[in-house]
C-alpha cells in the first residue's frame, strides 16, 4: 500500500484512537507502513526486534562516534514511527528515552544541544510523573539552559497548572540567561502577558518561586544567600556554576532537600562536578525506580489464590454465607425455626443467629425501616391489631345508653356507665383456644368480641327487606322477645356466661331447624359458628378476679351490654347465613322499640357440648383465604364482618344461579348483591332495584357500619362549585404531602362523593403479600402453571354497594412507591363467564350482563395501582380532568380512573388497562431494528409528528382546564391504537379524527404528580425540592420556580426520545445580549436535514422557552396554549399533505400495532 | 428448676404473656404487672409466704405497660384499647385519661412535672397530667413509639426506624436532641440512669447501647454498646433480643433481661458484668428494682421473644420471681 505516492488513509481511519499524537506531527506513509505491518504481527514483531537489535549494536559502539547522541535521535524516531501507539512492551519507548536521557545527563558539550532537550521534553511530557521535578532538575544539571524551548516548555507546563506567576518567573529567567532563540521567546512571552491581562492570577496560586528557594534553610545556608531569591535558583547561568562550592557538610541534608518538590538553588549547584556526589540529585530515577515501591513483583500465577478482604481462610469452613437456615438441625435449637442470619459480618467467630425471626420483624421488604414489634407481632398474631377501638368505644356508649333509657323506662335507678365495658376478660384466649386456632381457625375470629345495638340495626337495616318469608317460626321469635325483657332483671353474673354463649348456639340451632333447607355452604357456617361458641362455653373457669367482678356488677347495665353485644356477636357470626338474617329479619318487626336489637334468651338445653378435642370446621371464606396467603402470621386482620358483607342474603335468582353454577357461588353472591345495593341505583336514582323490592336502605345508618368501608354518598348530592383557591402561597412544593393533604381535606365537593371513591378506614395489609406474589409470578415467568393461578391472590374491597374483588395476574410497572399490576375484574369476568355459560340463545343472560350496572364501562383486565403510604391525589387528579374536559378528544387521551380504595396503610387505584405498552416502548422498538434495512434506529418523522400532535393537543386541553400533569415522560405515555376495521380507517390522516383517525393516539397514565392550579393562586409559583436530574426541566433544574414548564419540557423531551432515540440534553444560550439577556434553551442533538426541521426547531423553542412566548398569549401569561397550538397546527397541516409519503402514517402505526402485539 | 433460696416465685402470675412490670417507687412490696390476659395486676410481695395479688384491674384488651405515680394508688396503665388509664387500686376500676389513636405501648410517670408520658404505635406522645385530664398534649413523632423512659426532666422517646429523640419536659415543643440508635437492629427497651446522665437502651439482637444527654463531644464519646444475652447452640451463636432493662436505684448498676431467659447485671461505668443469674426457663419479660434496691422482679413468658414464630406462649412460662439481692449485690466496682 505504501509503495504508491498516495497513501491510503483508511487503514489510518481505523487505528487513529491508537495513534499517539506527536507535536512534530506524523508522516502518514510511515503510519501506513507501520500500521499495515500489523496485519502480520509475528512478521512485525521479528522485524522489529532485528531493527531494535540493530541499533543496539550501533549503540554499543557509540562512544566511538563524534555525535554519539545522534544514533540516540534516531533509534527514538523510528521507535515512535514504528510504534505509533507510543510506549509498550514491544517498543519499549519509555526505557529508551530514559536511557537515551541518562546517559548524557553529565556530558557538558550535549547540555545545551536541542535535541537532547527535546529527548528530554519527551521523555517528560509523555511519561514523567512529576514533570516539575524534572524540569527542576534539568535545571539544577544545567540541560538546556540556553535554549528557550526549555524555558517555553516549563512555563507552558506551569501555566496549564495554574501557576501563572512562576511562569512568568520562568520566562524572566529565561530572557535573563539570554536562551535562544531570544527573538521566539521574547514572543512567547509577550504572549503570556496578553493572556495573563485577559486572566489574571488567581490570588490563592502558588506563590513560591518557580523552582527553587522555598525553603532558605535548605536552600541558603550551603549557598549563600545571594540566590535565593530568584526564580529557577537564580537562574542557573553558567557563571554562577563556578561559585558551586563547598556543600560537603550537608550533604545528607541536601540529599533530603533534592527530592522535596521545591528543591531550592539547583544552579547554585554545580552541575560542572558531576562526579561527586555531592553534586546532589544526581539521578531523578527512571520511571520504575521511582515507583518502585508501588509495583508488585511479578510472581508465577500457579497455586496463588486471590485473597478476598476481610476473610481469614481459616474460618472458611465455617462460614454460614449460604447456610439455609431452614435446613439447620432442629434438635440443635430446640426453641428457633428458622431464623435469618442477620449479623453475617465475615469474621472468624462463630457463626451468629438472631433468635426471633426477623422476617417478621421486618416483614415489609420494600420498607425496611418500618419494624413491627413483639407486641404487635403478638397482637397482629391474635388479630387484636389495627381495631378501631374509638369506634367500638362510641358504639358502645351508645348501647350503654339504650340501655339505660330502656333501664330507666322501669323505672329502675341507673349507675352512670363508665365509658368502656368490662367483658373482655370473660372472653380472652386460653390456651384452650390457642391450640384450636393452630388447628387452622382463623385468627381474624377473636376480634369478633364487640357489635353493638348501632351495628346489628345497620344490618337489620341492610338486610330488612328481602326473603321475610323464609326460615323460622314465630315461637322463636317470640321467645326472643319475652327473653329479651328478662333478661335486664334476671341475668346475674354467675350466670351472665352461660347465658351469653347460648344465645349463638341458639340461633345457630335454630337455623338448623329451620323448614328452609339451605345449601351446604350454608350449613357448614352454622356448625362452625356453633362450635366456636361452644368452645368459649368449655373453658370457662374464670380467675377469680373475674368472678369478683360478675358479683359486683350484678343487675347493672353493664351486664346488660355485655349480653347485648354476645348477642350481637352472634348476629355477626351468623351473618353469611341465610337462616339467621331471616331470623333477625323475623325479629325485628316484632319488637316494639326498633333502635333495640333483640336480646335473646338462655336456651339451656340446647348448649352442644362437643368434645374437647372438636375440630371447629371452618367458613369456607376463611379456608379460601388462607389458601391465598401463605404466610398466615401476615394474614390482614380484616374483621369477619367486613367479609360477610358480600355475601348478602339469598335471592331467589341466587339460589337458581348457585345451583347452576355451585362452584361460582360464592361469585354470584357479589352479583347479586350487586344487583341489589350497587350505588349505581342511587346515584341515578331511575329504576327501583328488580329484585330489592320498596325499602332501599337508607345511606345514613350504613356509614355507621362498624368495620366495612364507608359507602361513597352518591354523587347526585348536587356539587358545589370550588370557591377560590384553596392553597392561599404564592410559592410552594405542589408535591408536598401536607400540602396535598390540605388540598384533599378542603375540597369542594369533598372526595368521598365522588363516584368510585372509598375510604376505608382499616387497614388492609395485603401489599406485602400482593408484592410477593408478583415477584414469585416474575421470577417463573413463562413457565405457565395452574398452581400459580391458584395461587394469585384475590383482593376484595368491601364497600356499601357489595364491593369488588380483582385477581392479580401480575405485574405491569414498579414505581418508587407505586407497583401496577395487572388484574381480573371478578366482577366483569363472572358476569362474562356466565353469559357465555347461559349461552347466546338465552336472552336473559345477556340481559343479565347489560342489566349489572357494576360492570357497564368495566373490563375484563384492568390495572391496579398500589400505594403506599396510600395518596388519593392521582384519583382525584384524573377524575378532574375527566370531569373538566367532559366530552372531548383529548378525555380519550387520559386514563379513566375506574375506583379508588383508601386505606389506612396503602390506597388501591383501579385504572383501565391498555397493553399496548408505551411510546418509550416505541422508542426502543425502533432502535432495536437498527441495521435492519433501510432503519435508522429512530422512529420514522410521520409518526413522530403523528404522536406529537396527540401528545401536545391533549397537555394543551389539561393545560386549558388547569390540569398540569407534572411527570411527562415516554413511559408515562401509553399507545392508544384501537383496533378497527381495515374501513373504517382511511390511509390519509385527519386531524379531526374523522375517518378512524380518532381511535389512534396515546393515553397519558400515572397522574401522581399532577397539579390542580385551580386549587392555586393564579400568580402562584411552584418550587421543586426533589433532586433533578436532566430529565427536569430548566427551572426545576437551576431552583427558579416553574408552574407550567414542567409539562412543556416533559412534551420536549418526550418528543426529543421519539425523534433521536435517546433523552434530551439541553444547552443554554445566552445570545448576544450581554447581561440580562434571558437564556434560550436549546437542545444539543442537531436535526437530520431530511427532516422538517422548521417545525421541530419552533415546537422545541416554544416547549423549552415557553416564557418567552407568553406575550402572545391572553393576559400575557402561562400556559401558552397558543403558540403550541400553533405548532401544532403546523404539524397537522404537515401531516395531511404528506402522511401518505414513503410508505405511509397508517402503514406504520399498523407496523407498530403488530409489533407492540407480538410484544405482549 | 429448684428455687435458689433467696429467690421465690409470686403466686397468681398473670394467666398471659406478660408485658411489663414495675416496683413502687414508694413501697418496696407492691409490684405492678401488666398482661396480655387484659388485665393489670397488683401484688403485695411480701404478704405471705408468696406473695399475694391485690388487685387486678381488667381492661378492655391486652395491657401493654403500667406505672405508678406519686403514690401508691396512683396506678396508670395503658395497652391494645388505645387508652390510658388511671387505676383505682380501692376499686379496681379504670378512669380513662386520654385515648390515642392506636395501641400505647409504653408510658412513664415524670416525678419533677408530675405528669405521665405515654407514647403509641400512633406516632405520637402525650403528656397528661393526671389531675386534670383534660390538659393533655400530644406531639407527633416520626414513628411507632416503642418504649419510654424519663427522669428528672428529661424523656428518652424510642422509636422504630431506631430513632431515638431526647425531649425536655419543660420544652415539649421539639425534641431537646435527635438521636439515632447505636444499635443496628430495632429497639427493644430505653431506660435512664438514676443519675439522670444518661439511659441505657437494648436492641433484639442482643446488644445493650450506654449514651449520654449531655450533647457535647466529650460526653458522647463515652458511649458505647456492648454485647449480650447470647448463647452457642450447636455451634451457632443464638442471639437474643435484650426485652428490659431496669436500673438499681441505689448503685446505679443496671440488669439486663434477654430472651435466652438470663438476668445479668452490669455496671455501666466500670463496663463490667458483674452478675449473671441462673438461667430462668422462659424469656424475660421484665425487670424491676424495688426502691430500696433490696428485691429484683424479674418476669417470665415465652412468646416472639425467646424465638417462638407463632408468638405461642405456654402458661407455665408465665412467671414472677422476686429475688432478694444478697448484701452488695448489685453494687458496681469501686462502688
Amino acid at each position: 500500500m505504501a509503495d504508491d505516492d498516495t497513501t491510503s488513509f483508511d487503514q489510518i481511519e481505523q487505528h487513529k484512537e491508537n495513534i499517539q499524537p506527536l507535536a512534530s506531527g506524523r508522516s502518514a506513509r510511515a503510519l501506513v507502513a507501520s500500521l499495515s505491518s500489523r496485519s502480520n504481527p509475528v512478521f512485525a514483531r521479528a522485524e522489529h526486534a532485528a531493527k531494535q537489535a540493530e541499533f543496539e549494536e550501533e549503540l554499543r559502539g557509540s562512544s566511538d562516534l563524534d555525535d554519539p547522541l545522534e544514533v540516540w535521535v534516531r533509534y527514538v524516531s523510528w521507535t515512535q514511527e514504528t510504534f505509533p501507539s507510543g510506549h509498550s512492551t514491544d517498543s519499549g519507548l519509555l526505557q529508551l528515552l530514559e536511557r537515551a536521557t541518562q546517559t548524557f545527563v553529565h556530558e557538558q558539550h550535549y547540555k545545551n544541544d536541542p535535541r537532547y532537550l527535546r529527548l528530554w521534553i519527551q521523555y517528560i511530557q509523555n511519561f514523567s510523573d512529576a514533570p516539575r521535578e524534572a524540569f527542576a532538575y534539568l535545571a539544577r544539571h544545567d540541560i538546556g539552559q540556553r535554549l528557550a524551548l526549555f524555558y517555553e516548555e516549563y512555563a507552558a507546563l506551569l501555566e496549564k497548572m495554574g501557576r501563572k506567576k512562576q511562569a512568568g518567573e520562568i520566562y524572566q529567567t529565561g530572557m535573563e540567561n539570554n536562551a535562544r532563540p531570544t527573538d521566539r521567546l521574547l514572543r512567547k512571552f509577550e504572549e503570556y502577558m496578553q493572556r495573563l491581562e485577559h486572566d489574571p492570577p488567581a490570588d490563592d496560586e502558588p506563590s513560591s518561586p518557580a523552582l527553587p528557594a522555598v525553603r532558605p534553610a535548605l536552600a541558603a545556608k550551603p549557598f549563600g544567600g545571594g540566590l535565593g531569591s530568584g526564580g529557577l535558583g537564580g537562574s542557573p547561568a553558567p557563571q554562577q556554576q563556578s561559585q558551586a562550592s563547598q556543600p560537603k557538610p550537608k550533604q545528607a541534608k541536601q540529599k533530603m532537600a533534592i527530592f522535596s518538590d521545591a528543591d531550592p538553588a539547583p544552579s547554585s549547584k554545580a552541575p560542572s562536578i558531576i562526579e561527586k556526589p555531592t553534586s546532589g540529585w544526581e539521578d531523578i530515577g527512571t520511571l520504575e525506580q521511582r515507583k518502585k515501591e508501588n509495583t508488585i513483583e511479578a510472581r508465577p500465577w500457579a497455586g496463588e489464590v486471590l485473597k478476598q478482604e476481610g476473610v481469614k481462610t481459616k474460618s472458611a469452613g465455617k462460614m454460614m454465607i449460604f447456610r439455609d437456615e431452614s435446613s439447620l438441625p432442629k434438635q440443635n435449637v430446640p426453641s428457633v425455626q428458622q431464623n435469618v442470619l442477620s449479623t453475617s459480618l465475615p469474621s472468624n467467630k462463630r457463626p451468629e443467629r438472631v433468635a426471633v425471626n426477623l422476617e417478621l420483624i421486618y416483614a415489609d421488604e420494600e420498607n425496611p425501616t418500618e419494624e413491627l414489634s413483639f407486641d404487635e407481632l403478638r397482637a397482629i398474631k391474635r388479630g387484636q391489631y389495627g381495631i378501631d377501638w374509638n369506634r367500638i368505644r362510641e358504639e358502645q356508649d351508645e348501647a350503654a345508653r339504650e340501655q339505660r333509657r330502656k333501664n330507666t323506662h322501669r323505672g329502675e335507678v341507673m349507675e352512670e356507665p363508665r365509658a368502656p365495658i368490662k367483658v373482655k376478660t370473660v372472653l380472652s384466649p386460653s390456651p384452650n383456644r390457642g391450640k384450636i386456632k393452630r388447628k387452622g381457625q382463623a385468627p381474624a375470629s377473636p376480634t369478633m368480641t364487640f357489635h353493638t345495638r348501632a351495628a346489628t340495626d345497620e344490618i337489620y337495616d341492610i338486610f330488612n327487606q328481602p326473603m321475610k318469608k323464609t326460615s323460622m317460626t314465630g315461637e322463636d321469635r317470640d321467645d326472643d322477645d319475652d327473653d329479651d325483657d328478662d333478661d335486664g332483671s334476671e341475668s346475674g353474673g354467675e350466670e351472665s356466661d352461660g347465658e351469653d354463649y347460648t344465645i349463638g348456639t341458639q340461633v345457630g340451632q335454630a337455623e338448623e331447624s329451620g323448614p328452609e333447607g339451605d345449601d351446604g355452604e350454608d350449613d357448614e357456617d352454622a356448625r362452625s359458628v356453633k362450635s366456636e361458641w361452644s368452645d368459649f362455653t368449655l373453658r370457662r373457669d374464670p380467675p377469680p378476679h373475674e368472678g369478683e367482678e360478675g358479683d359486683e356488677v350484678e343487675g347493672s347495665p353493664e351486664v346488660q351490654s355485655a349480653e347485648a353485644g354476645f348477642g350481637k356477636l352472634a348476629i355477626h357470626r351468623d351473618e353469611p347465613k341465610a337462616g339467621n338474617e331471616a331470623a333477625i329479619h323475623r325479629d325485628e318487626p316484632g319488637d316494639e322499640e326498633p333502635g333495640l336489637p333483640f336480646c335473646p334468651a338462655p336456651h339451656k338445653i340446647l348448649i352442644p357440648s362437643p368434645p374437647d378435642d372438636f375440630d371447629p370446621p371452618r367458613l369456607p371464606y376463611h379456608a379460601a383465604k388462607e389458601t391465598q396467603s401463605q404466610g398466615q402470621s401476615r394474614l390482614p386482620y380484616m374483621t369477619p364482618i367486613v367479609e360477610k358483607t358480600e355475601s348478602l342474603p339469598p335471592t331467589t335468582a341466587r339460589r337458581k344461579d348457585a345451583a347452576k353454577t355451585p362452584s361460582r357461588s360464592r361469585m354470584s353472591d357479589i352479583m347479586d348483591d350487586n344487583l341489589m345495593s350497587s350505588p349505581f341505583e342511587e346515584l341515578n336514582s331511575v329504576l327501583p332495584p328488580p329484585l330489592a323490592p320498596s325499602t332501599i336502605p337508607a345511606p345514613a345508618p350504613k356509614e355507621r357500619k362498624p368495620f366495612g368501608a364507608k359507602p361513597v354518598a352518591a354523587a347526585r348530592a348536587k356539587e358545589t362549585a370550588q370557591k377560590g383557591p384553596i392553597i392561599q402561597d404564592l410559592q410552594c412544593n405542589p408535591m408536598d404531602e401536607s400540602l396535598r393533604a390540605n388540598i384533599s381535606d378542603k375540597l369542594q365537593p369533598p372526595l368521598k362523593t365522588y363516584e368510585g371513591f372509598f375510604e376505608h378506614t382499616t387497614k388492609f395489609g395485603r401489599g406485602a403479600e400482593i408484592k410477593r406474589f408478583a415477584k414469585a409470578m416474575s421470577k417463573r415467568d413463562g413457565e405457565k402453571t395452574t398452581y400459580n393461578i391458584s395461587q394469585a391472590p384475590i383482593v376484595e374491597f368491601v364497600t356499601g354497594d357489595g364491593g369488588s374483588s380483582y385477581t392479580i395476574k401480575r405485574e405491569l410497572g414498579k414505581g418508587a412507591f407505586a407497583p401496577v399490576y395487572l388484574v381480573e375484574n371478578n366482577i366483569v369476568a363472572d358476569a362474562e363467564d356466565e353469559a357465555e355459560e347461559a349461552g347466546s340463545d338465552d336472552e336473559n343472560a345477556a340481559g343479565l350482563l347489560s342489566l349489572n350496572k357494576k360492570i357497564i364501562g368495566r373490563t375484563r383486565l384492568e390495572a391496579m395501582k398500589m400505594e403506599d403510604p396510600p395518596s388519593p391525589w392521582e384519583f382525584y387528579i384524573m377524575r378532574q380532568a375527566h370531569r373538566r374536559l367532559g366530552v372531548s378528544r383529548p378525555v380519550e387521551s387520559i386514563l379513566k380512573a375506574h375506583e379508588m380504595h383508601l386505606f389506612a396503610d396503602e390506597g388501591y387505584l383501579l385504572l383501565e388497562y391498555r397493553d399496548q405498552g408505551t411510546i418509550l416502548d416505541l422508542v426502543n422498538i425502533a432502535r432495536a431494528e437498527v441495521g435492519t434495512g433501510t432503519n435508522t434506529g429512530v422512529m420514522d418523522e410521520q409518526l413522530v409528528m403523528f404522536l406529537s400532535i396527540e401528545l401536545l393537543r391533549t397537555v394543551e386541553a389539561m393545560h386549558s382546564k388547569g390540569l398540569l400533569h407534572g411527570d411527562l415522560k415516554a413511559d408515562n405515555c401509553l399507545v392508544r391504537f384501537e383496533n378497527i376495521p381495515e374501513n373504517t380507517w382511511s390511509a390519509r390522516y385527519r386531524r379531526d379524527g374523522a375517518n378512524g383517525w380518532l381511535e389512534k393516539g396515546i393515553t397519558l397514565i400515572d397522574f401522581g404528580r399532577g397539579i390542580d392550579m385551580k386549587l392555586f393562586q393564579p400568580t402562584v409559583q411552584f418550587i421543586a425540592d426533589w433532586k433533578t436530574d436532566n430529565q427536569d426541566c430548566a427551572e426545576m433544574r437551576e431552583l427558579r420556580p416553574w408552574t407550567y414548564q414542567v409539562d412543556y419540557f416533559g412534551l420536549a423531551a418526550i418528543i426529543h426520545s421519539m425523534l433521536f432515540g435517546k433523552y434530551i440534553e439541553t444547552t443554554a444560550d445566552r445570545g448576544n445580549i450581554l447581561g440580562g439577556g434571558t437564556k434560550k434553551y436549546k437542545i444539543t442533538g442537531s436535526f437530520k436535514r431530511y427532516w422538517q426541521t422548521e417545525i421541530w426547531s419552533s415546537v422545541f423553542d416554544v416547549l423549552l422557552n415557553p416564557l418567552q412566548y407568553v406575550k402572545d398569549e391572553e393576559g400575557a401569561c402561562m400556559p401558552v396554549s397558543k403558540s403550541v397550538r400553533n405548532c401544532r397546527e403546523e404539524m397537522e397541516t404537515w401531516l395531511e399533505t404528506n402522511c401518505e409519503k414513503g410508505v405511509g402514517l397508517k402503514n406504520l402505526i399498523r407496523r407498530m400495532e403488530g409489533v407492540l402485539g407480538k410484544k405482549r | 428448676m429448684s428455687q435458689p433460696a433467696n429467690q421465690f416465685e409470686l403466686s397468681s402470675p398473670p394467666e398471659d404473656v406478660i408485658s411489663s412490670l414495675t416496683f413502687s417507687p414508694n413501697n418496696p412490696s407492691r409490684l405492678l404487672v401488666s398482661s396480655w390476659d387484659k388485665s393489670a395486676h397488683l401484688y403485695d410481695t411480701n404478704a405471705g409466704l408468696n406473695g399475694s395479688k391485690l388487685t387486678a384491674f381488667p381492661h378492655a384488651a391486652s395491657v401493654l405497660d403500667c406505672c405508678f405515680g406519686e403514690t401508691d394508688s396512683d396506678v396508670f396503665s395503658a395497652g391494645l384499647d388505645w387508652q390510658v388509664q388511671q387505676l383505682d387500686p380501692e376499686t379496681g376500676k379504670g378512669n380513662m385519661l386520654a385515648i390515642h389513636e392506636s395501641a400505647v405501648k409504653s408510658i412513664c410517670y415524670n416525678t419533677e412535672t408530675k405528669s405521665l408520658l405515654s407514647g403509641s404505635w400512633d406516632q405520637s406522645i402525650k403528656q397528661i397530667d393526671p389531675r386534670s385530664p383534660g390538659s393533655t398534649s400530644s406531639y407527633a413523632q416520626p414513628h411507632k413509639i416503642f418504649s419510654l423512659s424519663t427522669i428528672s426532666h428529661i424523656l428518652v422517646v424510642a422509636m422504630s426506624s431506631r430513632s431515638v429523640y431526647l425531649y425536655d419536659l419543660r420544652n415539649m415543643s421539639s425534641p431537646w436532641q435527635r438521636r439515632e440508635s447505636s444499635l443496628k437492629f430495632m429497639t427493644r427497651t430505653v431506660r435512664c440512669m438514676p443519675n439522670a446522665q444518661g439511659y441505657a437502651s437494648s436492641s433484639i439482637e442482643g446488644r445493650v447501647a450506654v449514651e449520654f444527654f449531655d450533647p457535647s463531644d466529650e460526653s458522647q464519646m463515652r458511649k458505647y454498646a456492648f454485647k449480650c444475652h447470647r448463647s452457642t447452640e450447636g455451634g451457632v451463636d443464638v442471639i437474643y433480643p435484650v426485652n428490659t432493662l431496669a436500673f438499681h436505684p441505689i448503685y446505679g448498676t443496671f440488669a439486663s433481661g434477654g430472651g435466652d431467659g438470663v438476668v445479668s447485671l452490669w455496671d455501666g461505668m466500670a463496663k463490667r458484668r458483674l452478675r449473671q443469674y441462673q438461667k430462668y426457663p422462659a424469656s424475660i419479660a421484665g425487670l424491676s428494682f424495688s426502691n430500696n434496691g433490696k428485691h429484683l422482679a424479674i418476669g417470665t413468658s415465652s412468646g416472639f421473644e425467646d424465638g417462638h414464630d407463632d408468638g405461642a406462649c405456654p402458661p407455665e412460662s408465665i412467671k414472677i420471681f422476686v429475688r432478694e439481692l444478697q448484701e452488695g449485690e448489685g453494687k458496681g466496682k469501686g462502688q
